[in-house]
Parts: C-alpha cells; structure tokens; sequence
C-alpha cells in the first residue's frame, strides 16, 4: 500500500475538495482516499486496476479474482496443436501489485449490497467501494442443444473457449483422432467472445492433420451463421491453402471478378464450411455416438468442439447487471451499468454497441472507464470516447496472418465502427499475409504486456 | 601511438577468433561454433550481385513492402528503423542473405520476409537502393551537433589506448563504406545506429565476420555510441 | 553553494514537488500533464504499441518519444495508402486529424522506453 507523504496529502485534499459528493460514500479506508473495486482480473479487470493507477495514482485499486495467475484466452487455440503450451499462456499479476501497486484479494465475490456499496466474499471479506469494475467475462449456455444439457456431456464434449484445462482436453482428443479422421467444429452464435477465433481454431486442427501427414482427413464447420468476423479473407486463404470449395451462398460477399479468382477444387476440401444458409445449424448431439446433427443432416466425427451460445460471466448474471439478452446494458460512453449506479461493466460481458468481444476491446474499453472514472472522482465531465479493437488470425498455416481493426466512437448513444476498410484487401500480396502472421505472434507479447507489465 | 601501429593492433584483434570473444564475453556457447556469416566472398557471389538488376529490385521491393519501413527510395520512415538508399550493395545482400539463414536474428520479421527470396531477388533488391544517393540528414529526428563534435576524435584518429581503429578507416572519410562489405553510415537513423552498436556489444548480433564491430562495440561507452550515431546522422555527401 | 549546485538542488527539489513521492514508477507521472481527449486518443495504441508508446517489442514502432511532425506523417501516409502497410492503413484512415494531432503530441512528450542495454 501506498504510504502518503505530504504532497500527495495536498493532492487528496484538493481532488478531495473538487469530488465532494463523493465523499459522501462510505469508505473502509482513509476518508479521503477513493477506492475502486474489480471484480475479474482478466483483460479488462487487470488493464483496468493498471491504467486506473497510472492515470490517477491517488486512488487505491483492489482487483477480487479467484486464481492466482492468468491464463491468457487470446491465442490459445495454438496450446490445442501444439505452437505453445500451458507455460506460454499463463500470466503472473506481480507487476500489477509490486510495480503499479494493484491491491489483489484472491477470493470468490458472492454478493454486492449496492446501497451499502460492499462486496462480500466466499471466505467472509467486505470489501466497500466507491466505484465498481465488474469485468467478468463470460459463461455458457448449453441449454439450446440437444444432448448437451448434462455434466457428462459437457466434459466429453468441451469448448475451450475460456483458456484452462479444457486446452490440455483438447489437445489430447485431438491426437487421438485416428488418420484421416473427421473433426467437427461448432463455432457459437452471434454475439461471442472472439469473432475470428472457432475459424482460426479450425484452421489450425486442419493444418496439424496435414502436418501428420494425413492426406484424407476433413474439418467440418457446422455454422449457426451466414458469416464471420474476417470471413472474406479467411475463405480466400482456406481456398489456397486447404482445397476449400466456396458456399454457393456465400459468393454474393464477393465481387464476381473475386469470386473467380477462387480455385474450383474437384474434391472436398481439407475443411469444410456449412453455413446456416446450407444446414450448418446444430440441433442435437449424441454424445456416445460421436455425432452431431444438423439441419443438413448428421455428422460422425471423431473428435467434436462445440463452442455454445455464451452470456455474460455468471457473477453478471447473479449480481442482476445483465438484461434479458445475457449480456450486461451499459451507458456506452462511461460504461456504467443502466441497472446499476456506480458499477461500471466492461469487456466481454458488456453490450458495447457494434465492439466486438476480444481482448483488444476489453483493453480499450478499460482505458476509456479508467479515464472516465478520473473525471468523474474529479467532479469533471466525462470525455467523449474513441476506441479501438484488433483482433489477429491465422488461417491455420503459421505463416499466414490476417486481421480486423476498427475505431469506434459514440453515435446517438451508441459505440458505431469508423467506416473504413477493416481487413487486408482481397489483393493483398503474399508479404501481407506473411507480415499479419508475424505481428499477430509479437502481438500476444506487446498486448500482454500493456496489461500484466 | 600513430595510425599505422593503430591498424596493426586492430589487424590483431581481427585475428583472434569469434570463439575467444564469445567466451570471454558471455556470447551463446552453441552460437560460438557457429560461422558469423554464411556468405563467402567467392568470385561467383561478387559476380551475382555486379549483376543484380536494380528494376527487378525495385519491383521486389515494393512487392516485399519494404518501403514501410525503409521509405520508397530507401529513406527510413520512422526513427527506429535503418535507411537503405546508397547502401553498398554486397553488405544489402549479406544482411538478406543473414537474415534469411538466422546468421543475423536481431530481428525475426526481416528473417520471415528474407526466406521466400532467392540469391538473384537479393541481388536485384542489393541492386535497387544501392542505385540511390546515400540519405540525407534524417528529417524529423533531432540530430545533436554537440554529440556528434565529440564523436570526430574516434571517428578521425581512433583510440590507441583500447586498440580501436578509426571509423573512418573502414567506413570511409564521409562514411560511404568501403570493398566488399563494410557498410555506408552517412544519414544513418541514430536510434538505428544506436540499436545496432548495441547489440554488437552485448553480442545479441553476431553476423560481423571475425568479430570486428562486436570487438570495437564492446569497448565503446554508451555515451560513445551515442555521439558517433550523431556524427554519422549528421555526416553528408 | 555555487550557481550549478543550488540549479541541480532547485531541480532536484522540483522533482520532488512535482511528482508525488507514492508514485512507484515513472510512467505514471507522465500522463498528468496531457490533456484529457489526447490520452483518450492515444490509449487506442497502447495494446500494439505498448503502454504509453514504450513497447519492447521491434516488431512494432515505438511511439514514445517520437517527434510530432513524424508521427503525423507516418499516420498521413498510412491513411492515404502511399506509405504501404498491412494494418496501420485502415486504421489510421479511420482517425481525425485532431485526434492524430491529439496522439502526436501526448507520444511526442513521453520519454523512450530506454532499451536495458542503453540504460
């Protein structure tokens, strides 16, 4: 903890003098020192308890998270091939508390008393607050698939989706699959958690069968949508790279002279994409059977990774910020919660108008809150928002990269993307794909670095 | 000591092997084994890079993006990264060549985008900007001329006391390089300069034939090193 | 004292005045002199570029410490395609130039990461 010595004692005071309203609160801790609480110490949580101390260094921060260290979510579809492991995706928050000095109480939150403005804790801690970060990702609901709905299924049958053991899972069904084997892949409905990500997973399990040296083996994407976050240049790469044969419904993203360009394949391709349009929905799994069936009919597989429809994290939903929708409603430019005063929602678990849910717009959005709550202690108006979001992909060879970026700003209330060309053009030249491929793998260490260090 | 006793110590220096420097100075042991470079100064390599072609150079170039960093006519864009125009061209195609075979490994995009190219692409490439003047005085990045004064004495007439030989007495008067492939440094981006002096001396880059700037750098002071990227920022044809 | 000694004290003691001494790491005193909307627009980068510009990766540029004029134009020639570029093209076609001016200036201010080896 921070000790005050004389100047910082003037600081409060003035900052103190500015934000009277605010003292009005109850506060566990020194009268005039203001206290935020973050529920999560994911991305947004942890970019948050950072940013919040090195904009504003007289406030205290104390981030509530049940594991002592981070498993990065970002990137880790290359733990289930074999790029990286468990060590590469697991995050120390030392320098969160020794070097931007982040409070960290390693418990489970139960309850919020939102009059008394106090957490409470699994192991009985009070913690009060002047304002509160919920950042607590997301949870998954299986309830809309058939055969899913029990333990056992959802142990046999796991998603990954949320970094932890359930990688090391897949991993291992993954090797299992016999040669030429089928694996299908169901990625989840709109709006989830990492837009490119099911497809950049399917890549990268079509890409190791290759590289076992399997010559008949077959991805299948069964689709509950008509497209995906970087489609356009994902199924142009699957094209060249996977004998992947374009949907018949889905030529009309394109312009006709790029739809000739694709290349015919005679046969199936190494992956396949079933698109809603064509039957991709999932109705029902057989959990012993191995086999999924779609509106296009069953398919048997060897190995099965089905990403479900996703909520916001379940202390959201416990705690009431979320609306019928599973997500939390938030004022877009501040994002405090429209259920709640003073408890600030971000990252996943937000409804941020046209964001994505991705890292990168965590850690924007945890800037933007971290800025707003600076002004608001201050008794200072609330700045007008920009945000950004990037989200990096590879098409599954690891030298072939590509990206979505966009800037978001407040319109009529609501965060609208910048309308500008979002990914590398249909043109791009091979040095493109091969310099997306290299940022995307120094990415994970900027990224993870203006968060955790 | 005079000039010639000078160039006589560093010709000694330039003898001891890559293998008392690396173990001496803390250098990667397996990298120790390994040759700084694979490119060898054969007729046959000096005849491909005579006959690069500077057109098709620049056609890869543009293909290979390199003016993103390294600006359209070989003008670095930004501080961070080097300038390329007039560079001489045999050290243009024994960086490609270093990259591409993990000799130089200071930075592993240049090695991803060196792999797809072939002997005659680097020479063509070598060919391409070694067709521009050398750079002049980088715009944008404050160059300081008290800095760079200090640097002339080292720069002109060495330092005989720790056996280091005058820049200029491989890197030319006006910093234009020299035979086969002793690099150009006039115009140099100084945060470039200073990376590179760096990582000769902690011996993160290792592709200098028989040690020769790892020896120089790792007896230069950072404050050195500083100046004479100033000098060389500041140093015009 | 003499002239050098009572300057280096005076700046000495108005480092002490300025910063507070709780603050453990310079980073976070280099944020309070700028202005609100240019740390909005600047903290856009930090998730490539590191926080507050200091990355330690080379793949990407380092923005602190670069002078305004540069930054300006690196993101004028991204946006109008005649610097090539695989991301930075869409993405600063997607600012206004008040928002670049805003970013050149709040990079321009923060000193460079200094490399371990060049401390």
């Amino acid at each position: 903890m921070s000790t005050m010595n004389r100047r910082n004692f003037l600081k409060f005071t003035t900052a103190a003098a500015a934000a009277t309203p605010f003292l009005a609160g109850k506060s566990a801790f020194a009268a005039d020192e203001k206290h935020i609480v973050v529920i999560g110490g994911g991305v947004g949580g942890a970019t948050f308890a950072k940013y919040m101390r090195l904009y504003a260094p007289e406030v205290k921060v104390t981030v509530i998270e049940r594991k002592k260290e981070y498993q990065r979510p970002y990137g880790s579809s290359e733990i289930i091939v074999g790029n990286v492991d468990m060590n590469d995706i697991t995050i120390s928050y030392d320098a969160l508390q020794k070097k931007h000095g982040v409070n960290f109480v390693f418990d489970t939150v139960t309850g919020v008393d939102f009059d008394k403005r106090e957490v409470s804790t699994e192991n009985g801690t009070k913690i009060t607050y002047d304002r509160l970060v919920v950042a607590p990702g997301i949870s998954f609901d299986y309830s809309g698939i058939a055969g899913m709905d029990t333990e056992a299924a959802q142990q046999a049958i796991v998603h990954g989706w949320d970094a932890g053991d359930q990688l090391l899972t897949l991993q291992k069904q993954l090797e299992a699959v016999p040669v030429d084997g089928t694996v299908v892949v169901v990625p989840p409905p709109n709006p989830y958690r990492c837009p490119p990500g099911p497809y950049e997973r399917a890549g990268l399990i079509t890409q190791w069968l290759i590289n076992r040296g399997d010559k008949n083996a077959k991805v299948i994407i069964l689709d509950p949508k008509n497209g995906f976050t970087t489609d356009v240049t994902m199924l142009q790469a699957w094209n060249r790279l996977y004998g992947f044969n374009l949907p018949k419904a889905f030529e009309k993203n394109y312009k006709p002279e790029q739809v000739a360009t694709f290349t015919k394949h005679e046969t199936p391709g190494k992956i396949q994409w079933v698109m809603a349009e064509e039957g991709g929905r999932v109705v029902k799994v057989d959990v012993a059977a191995k086999t999924v069936e779609a509106e296009a009919g069953v398919f048997k597989a060897d190995m099965i990774n089905i990403i479900p429809p996703l909520k916001a994290g379940k202390i959201a939903l416990d705690l009431g910020l979320a609306d019928k929708s599973g997500w939390c409603p938030v004022d877009q430019k501040t994002f405090e919660s429209t259920l709640h005063p003073l408890v600030h929602v971000i990252g996943d678990a937000c409804i941020a108008g046209e964001m994505p849910k991705s890292g990168y717009s965590a850690n924007s959005q945890a800037k933007v809150v971290a800025l707003q709550i600076k002004a608001l202690l201050a008794g200072q108006p609330t700045i007008e928002p920009v945000l950004q979001n990037t989200c990096y992909a590879l098409a599954g060879q690891s030298d072939y990269g590509m990206f979505v970026a966009d800037v978001f700003r407040l319109k009529d209330g609501k965060l609208k993307r910048a309308d500008q060309p979002r990914y590398l053009p249909f043109n791009a030249s091979t040095a493109q794909y091969r310099l997306s491929a290299v940022y995307l793998h120094a990415w994970m260490d900027s990224f993870t670095q203006d968060i955790f260090s | 000591m005079n000039r010639s006793i000078t160039l006589v110590g560093v010709a000694a220096l330039i003898a001891m092997s890559t293998n008392s420097f690396a173990n001496e100075h803390g250098a990667s042991k397996a990298r120790a084994d390994a040759p700084s470079t694979e490119v060898a100064w054969t007729p046959e390599t000096l005849a491909l890079i005579r006959s690069g072609n500077a057109q098709k150079g620049g056609q890869l170039a543009h293909e290979q993006m390199c003016a993103s960093c390294h600006g359209h006519a070989g003008i670095a864009q930004s501080s961070n990264w080097p300038s390329l125009a007039g560079q001489r061209a045999e050290y243009t195609y024994k960086m490609l060549q270093d990259y591409k075979n993990g000799s130089r490994n200071t930075y592993p995009l240049m090695t991803v985008l060196a792999q797809p190219m072939s002997d005659q692409d680097m020479a063509d490439i070598a060919a391409f900007y070694a067709s521009f003047k050398l750079p002049p005085v980088p715009v944008g990045t404050p160059i300081d001329k008290a800095l760079a004064d200090k640097a002339e004495l080292l720069v002109m007439k060495g330092d005989g006391n720790r056996l280091l030989a005058p820049c200029m007495s491989c890197h030319g008067y006006k910093g234009e390089g020299n035979v086969i492939d002793v690099p150009a440094m006039a115009g140099q981006t100084p945060e470039y300069f200073i990376r590179t002096m760096q990582d000769y001396k902690t011996g993160k880059r290792s592709n200098d034939v028989y040690s020769r700037m790892r020896l120089m750098a790792h007896v230069l002071s950072d404050q050195e090193i500083i100046e004479l990227a100033n000098y060389y920022a500041n140093l015009t044809q | 004292m003499n002239k050098t000694i009572t300057g280096a004290l005076a700046v000495a003691l108005g480092f002490v005045v300025m910063v507070p001494a709780a603050i453990a790491n310079p980073e976070q005193t280099a944020n309070g002199a700028q202005s609100p909307a240019a740390v909005m627009a600047a903290q856009t980068c930090g998730g490539c570029h590191g926080t507050m510009g200091q990355v330690k990766d080379n793949a990407f540029m380092p923005l602190a410490g670069m002078p305004t004029s540069q930054f300006v134009l690196a993101m004028k020639s991204f946006a109008n395609g005649s610097r090539p570029s695989t991301l930075m093209g869409p993405l600063a076609a997607s600012f206004s130039d008040a928002e670049i001016q805003a970013m050149a200036e709040y990079f321009a201010a923060i000193p460079k990461f200094q490399h371990e080896a060049n401390k």
